[in-house]
């Protein structure tokens, strides 16, 4: 990303320890049409690693996992391999699979999990 | 028909014929060599001839006079050569020097001063820190969505 405000700002949300951060992420990163910018917001709210922020990435459709830049999905799959505590991803992903009204939101979250137990 | 006898025989009747060389000589009556052209002139004058001195020397000096003419000939060739390169290759300078006074005429420096200040001042903060993560975090979150949207709105 060039412009580095954007960034900074991005890495400060996934810093801070308000909860409306995940919100703020949620309701301008992941639906700004720049592929940069969604693909940031993503990595900020996998950095957070709680439910909230992790449903973002993983149970929405047309964000994170789900996006339908191929670039900005395949880096937040990436983000979520690299996670140190996976439990709380694998917890969502588990919920998204069993409960989630869209079928194909089901099946991304059942490839991610089985590459998540592979690694 | 002549008698054939031995002392009529030649005492060099054995000897291996010798060749008189006959050295042809090409006098310069100046004994110099003129690379100029010279003018025709009768130089092998017997000296039988009743010519006077004075024409004599005035032969002399219309020969010395022509070599002198004909190298200063080739002299002035040579040097109008060497001037014409060079007054063509002073052509070329000027031309090229026209060709760039031209161009420079033709070329139109514009610097966007509101792009300038623009990234003048983008840097300004990162000096004083105001977007430093660090700075950031203890912003209230209503703060950072609104810096947020005014930097996508500039991308």
């Amino acid at each position: 990303m060039e412009n580095k405000r954007v960034n900074s700002i991005i890495e400060a949300l996934a810093k801070h320890e308000d909860v409306q951060s995940v919100n703020v992420l949620e309701r301008v990163g992941t639906n700004c049409e720049n592929d940069d910018v969604r693909r940031l917001t993503a990595k900020a709210l996998i950095k957070k690693n709680n439910q909230d922020s992790l449903a973002v990435v993983i149970s929405s459709k047309g964000k994170g996992i789900n996006d339908l830049s191929t670039s900005v999905a395949m880096s937040t799959i990436n983000e979520l391999l690299q996670l140190k505590d996976k439990e709380e991803a694998i917890s969502v992903l588990e919920n998204t699979e069993n409960n989630h009204e869209d079928d194909e939101v089901r099946e991304t979250a059942r490839s991610v999990k089985a590459l998540m137990s592979f690694s | 028909m002549e008698k054939l006898s031995i002392n009529n025989i030649s005492k060099n009747f054995f000897r291996t014929t010798t060749v008189k060389k006959v050295d042809k000589n090409h006098t310069n009556p100046f004994g110099v060599s003129f690379k100029g052209n010279v003018l025709t002139a009768d130089v092998f004058e017997t000296k039988n001839n009743n010519v006077n001195l004075i024409e004599r020397a005035k032969n002399k000096s219309r020969m010395l006079s022509s070599a002198v003419v004909g190298s200063i000939t080739n002299l002035s060739s040579a040097i109008s050569t060497r001037l014409n390169s060079v007054v063509s290759f002073g052509n070329r300078i000027r031309q090229n020097a026209t060709d760039f006074w031209t161009k420079a005429q033709q070329t139109e420096i514009h610097i966007d001063m509101a792009k300038l200040s623009n990234k003048i001042t983008s840097k300004m903060p990162s000096f004083t820190g105001t977007y430093k993560v660090s700075n950031l975090v203890k912003r209230p979150v209503s703060e950072l969505e609104e810096m947020l949207k005014a930097e996508l709105a500039t991308i």
